[in-house]
């Protein structure tokens, strides 16, 4: 007899046990392959370390015989159990041109021999790149897209004496340099093609393009530290922690995706437990019946738990094998540059999908609870308990001016805002992962995080990528105050009344007792102190006193005040802290010297572009006038607005977030439109009488239309504003994070209002209402005879 | 008297599994104006079919319905919602009302919605505060339908019907679900209202209630058998000689 009724109501109640069976089918699917994200993401760099096989600690030198002197001081020490070295060429920037002009690196090549790499790297489908044909040649991917050179051109490669040209082959997976913060860019050539190249520069005035890389395997890190912070010539060192966190950026993708997971999670788990609620509540008036008749309630609770248990295994099933192709759609996207390793496996899925089950069967455990406790009677009263006099409507159309329609959208939510919360919270969370995206790429192209990376405020940068070549030596310093003086004049004569300077880099070596550390230094040109961002004190205006970052403080154990010795040059020189200052460069840590201290510019390791900041605040449209002046004057250079050098900076990990943002915009408009499909579809089913009650006494049909719609729409714009009102502690929560790893105390979000708080939550809004609108026309099935329905 | 509902050569056929089922057949009647009509017949008669045919609830298979000399089988369906908003008032068996809207909310509904009725808002409420003194039941204005007996719900829903000032109101089995002095009532009620003029056309099993109407029409297998005129004036008189003629029917 319970297989009969089972059946019969499987084939009377087809609309809502379709309901429940996709939903059941999506939390299976959005939770297996959720997890299966989740787990990738959370141990991929480490992943990606250990297939590549880099050891613990990496030095660069520049020059062979450095390097090799290096390796044997490093070789002697006992806590070093190996060491992996690699030869390498340095390419400035101007030794990779494609089409006749010099390609943009961001910084420092890299050139190996396939076969004498120290790690292991990975072509773009993942497998060993071991070996490359003459004349071709493999490149980091970011190189190959911002210079937009298609796989299968030609590229010209000089080094020294030699120059070639080379067939791009394809992009490789290189865990040392193949992050979107590393700058440098790495170049891999057949082992005939790297002897070649060296045979051209075996004479010694060639040695500064050659250098070793060294992947050291070491118990003792401290130790290998600081033997090395006592090596000349060392252009890169870096832990495994130093190269996991250059992934940050690469992890802020990937971090997306997993909010995106646990988000799909919650809503499956909410939507689960509303749709069996729900589904439950349509039945309590046969609950009531077979009640009546004398049936248990141990039996009628069996019969429907049979009823959901069944449908969520065969739910399962389903979701289990859409959920494979759709976690491993969602790995893909969440980082393009790492090998997130083996996928967790079906064995993950499948457990999901058991654990899903055994959810449904505990939901439909406590909703079918109720059916104990019901008298037949309240159970025919649609579950009301008895509790016949409880309050509904908390306004009254007879003292509104509201339209009726209007009226009744709003007055059903207040009245039973419980049935609404699952849509709310969906959309709720559907709308801060898009604008969560939004503030982090905004941040991420915003000047405003110049002074997070060791810059003054400006408009507008100009890179001269001769300028390392120009300005590294002793007199580099007045050089460039000259050039920078030149330029204002330029600048003035043209209309543009504008202050120019820039920013040398340097790496120092800084000591308090015996603690040390080599930092990164900034010096200005142009500039006084007082013109960047300090967290603590105030700027160093002497030439004995300094600003340092609070992760070099911490390292060293001092504060305001202290003193610290700095080798500048070949001398150690005491310097008094004034400041403290957060830098999102070499992970945190920074020095800030004087302007006027008196500098050997011939240990500069590199150069900022020169920047320009306009002095008489013009207009927004004097703005573009300005910046194509200033194209027109300065056609060697590379023109970028503040906004855009920070972006370039970071890798230009913003743009590549595009793709990411468009990802989830249409998850998102998925999701939302899947809930309100079927939720639209679950309260025709229960508002069948009412709708025909409506019909009878003379509604039309788009009145009804008009009531179910806006009562989304009210929902989905009071989702709008708790999600913009949230965005920016969600961002802290979730983005904030990741800003600190690199260094930051805090980080202001720049949100774009327009973009963030109101283009996208309006495309998902008018996507949204148009999916109600259209579940909405179902309304018209329905005669007005079915007032008979009515509870 | 003016007619102002004839209902000529009526059909409604349903298909159900591929069977035909004529459900009304040919059939035609009227109503004038200020008159009130109870249809009876056995169940499955097809007297329901029939009210909610006449009152544009219902497609009819074929035939014509003439409302106030509107055809309304030639009516789209949002000029039907408009005649049965602004011209015609239902009453159910069942005392329908939208869940989450008090009484007296439930009984302003129609008047809010109308383009028609021309009174502001507050004189909708005053009006519709009217009609629910006039029916016994204002204490009642502020209330969920759940918080409300029987009686008074479907004394709600003939305010609601009235709220519009309909020029007929359609009531199925209006008292079908009242116990018999609620039934009375109600019956006072709409009795009063055909009293100052408003048509009424409803469907009963009750032979008290048919009594009290003016005229009763006896439906059998979708044709109408018989029409009686209720002449006598007195109550009881008027039952007896009622009940005679549903004997001789078959009823």
């Amino acid at each position: 007899m319970y297989l009969d009724i089972l059946k019969r109501d499987l084939k009377r109640k087809k609309t809502m046990n379709t309901i429940l069976l996709i939903f059941m089918i999506l939390s299976v699917m959005f939770v297996s392959s959720s997890v299966n994200t989740t787990m990738s993401v959370m141990s991929a760099t480490d992943k990606f370390l250990d297939v590549s096989e880099a050891k613990d600690y990496f030095v660069a030198t520049i020059g062979t015989k450095t390097g090799e002197d290096a390796q044997d001081k490093l070789e002697a020490l006992d806590c070093v159990s190996s060491i992996k070295s690699e030869h390498i060429f340095y390419l400035n920037e101007n030794s990779v041109k494609y089409n006749g002009k010099a390609a943009e690196t961001h910084s420092t090549g890299i050139l190996n021999s396939v076969d004498d790499v120290s790690i292991k790297i990975y072509d773009a489908d993942k497998n060993e790149l071991t070996e490359v044909n003459e004349g071709e040649i493999y490149a980091k991917n970011s190189f190959l897209e911002t210079n937009d050179i298609p796989i299968g051109a030609k590229i010209e490669i000089t080094v020294g004496g030699y120059t070639g040209k080379f067939t791009v082959k394809g992009t490789f997976l290189d865990v040392l340099f193949g992050s979107e913060m590393m700058g440098t860019p790495r170049f891999v050539i057949s082992p005939s093609d790297f002897d070649k190249i060296a045979q051209k520069n075996a004479d010694n005035i060639f040695e500064s393009y050659k250098g070793i890389i060294m992947n050291i395997e070491t118990d003792d890190l401290s130790k290998v530290e600081n033997t090395v912070s006592g090596f000349d010539d060392v252009a890169f060192t870096g832990s495994r922690e130093i190269i996991k966190l250059t992934y940050i950026m690469d992890m802020i993708t990937a971090g997306v995706f997993l909010i995106i997971s646990i988000c799909l999670i919650i809503i499956s788990l909410v939507l689960l437990k509303f749709t069996i609620g729900f589904t439950i509540s349509e039945e309590y008036r046969e609950i009531g019946v077979m009640k009546a008749i004398g049936i248990k309630s141990g039996k009628i609770r069996s019969l429907y738990m049979v009823k959901y248990i069944a449908m969520a295994i065969v739910g399962a099933v389903i979701g289990f094998f859409c959920g494979i192709p759709f976690g491993n759609m969602m790995v893909d996207q969440s980082s393009k540059n790492i090998i997130t390793g083996e996928s967790t496996g079906i064995f993950v899925n499948l457990l999901c999908a058991l654990i899903v089950v055994l959810v449904i069967a505990f939901f439909c455990r406590l909703s079918t609870g109720k059916v104990k406790k019901f008298t037949p009677v309240d159970a025919i009263r649609s579950g009301e308990s008895g509790k016949r006099y409880k309050k509904k409507g908390f306004i009254k159309l007879a003292k509104s001016p509201a339209k009726p329609v209007f009226f009744m959208a709003v007055n059903d939510i207040l009245s039973g805002f419980r049935h609404y919360v699952v849509m709310t919270i969906t959309f709720i969370i559907g709308i801060l992962m898009i604008t969560t995206i939004l503030s982090t790429m905004s941040t991420l192209q915003s000047p405003k995080l110049l002074a997070w990376f060791s810059m003054a405020d400006c408009d507008v940068t100009l890179e001269d990528k001769a300028s390392s070549e120009k300005y590294t030596n002793p007199d580099g310093q007045k050089l460039r105050l000259d050039d920078l003086e030149e330029m204002e004049k330029t600048l003035a004569e043209n209309g543009i009344q504008a202050e120019c300077f820039a920013e040398s880099l340097m790496k120092l070596s800084i000591q308090n007792g015996d603690k040390k550390a080599v930092s990164l230094t900034f010096m200005g040109s142009g500039t006084t102190t007082d013109q960047y961002a300090y967290i603590e004190g105030t700027a160093p205006e002497n030439t004995d006193e300094v600003a340092i970052s609070y992760v070099i403080a911490d390292k060293l154990g001092v504060k305001i005040g202290d003193k610290v010795t700095i080798k500048t040059g070949g001398e150690n020189e005491e310097f008094i802290v004034t400041a403290l200052l957060q830098c999102m460069n070499n992970m945190g840590e920074g020095i800030r010297l004087n302007e006027k201290l008196d500098m050997d510019f011939s240990k500069v390791l590199g150069f900022f572009s020169y920047q320009i900041k306009f002095t008489d605040n013009p207009s927004a449209s004097e703005l573009n006038d300005r910046y194509e002046k200033i194209k027109e004057l300065y056609p060697d250079y590379e023109f970028r607005t503040a906004g855009e050098y920070v972006d370039y900076s970071i890798g230009g990990i913003a743009g590549s977030m595009s793709d990411t943002k468009n990802f989830i915009l249409m998850i998102v408009m998925v999701i939302n439109i899947l809930v309100v499909v079927l939720m639209e579809k679950s309260f025709l089913a229960k508002e069948r009488g009412e709708i025909a009650l409506m019909k009878a006494i003379g509604f039309k049909n788009k009145s009804i239309i008009a009531w179910q719609t806006i009562r989304v729409a009210i929902l989905m714009a009071a989702a709008v504003i708790i999600a913009v009102l949230l965005t920016d502690p969600v961002s802290q929560l979730a983005i904030g994070g990741i800003f600190k790893t690199m260094g930051a105390k805090y980080i202001i979000f720049d949100i774009n209002i327009l973009e963030s708080y109101v283009i996208y939550p309006l495309i998902v809004f008018a996507v949204t209402i148009l999916a109600v609108f259209v579940s909405a026309l179902g309304i018209r099935s329905i005669s007005s005879q079915e007032v008979n329905n009515i509870e | 008297m003016k007619k102002i509902l004839e209902v000529t050569d009526l059909c409604k056929t349903y298909i159900i599994n591929k069977r035909q089922n004529n459900v009304l057949r040919n059939v035609s009647f009227s109503v004038d104006e200020g008159e009130m009509v109870a249809v009876m017949g056995p169940s499955g008669s097809g007297k329901s079919t029939l009210l909610y045919t006449v009152s544009g609830m219902d497609r009819m298979t074929a035939g014509d319905v003439e409302f106030f000399g509107k055809n309304i089988s030639k009516l789209k369906a949002n000029e039907l919602a408009e005649l049965r908003l602004d011209e015609m008032g239902f009453i159910f068996q069942q005392m329908y009302m939208l869940k989450n809207l008090s009484v007296l909310d439930n009984i302003i509904l129609p008047a809010r919605q109308s383009k028609a009725n021309t009174l502001s808002s507050k004189e909708k409420f005053e009006y519709g505060k009217e009609l629910m003194r006039k029916l016994g039941i204002i204490e009642i204005a502020d209330n969920d339908i759940n918080e409300v007996s029987g009686g008074q719900l479907q004394r709600a829903c003939i305010c609601r019907s009235m709220i519009n000032k309909p020029k007929m109101i359609f009531a199925d089995e209006p008292t079908g679900a009242l116990n018999r002095s609620s039934s009375n009532e109600v019956m006072d009620e709409l009795c009063s209202i055909n009293k100052e003029g408003t048509a009424i056309m409803l469907v009963t099993h009750d032979a008290k209630v048919a009594a009290r109407c003016s005229r009763v029409l006896y439906i059998v297998d979708g044709n109408i058998k018989g029409e009686y005129n209720n002449t006598e004036s007195d109550t009881r008189k008027r039952e007896r000689a009622l009940n005679n003629w549903l004997l001789e029917m078959g009823w």
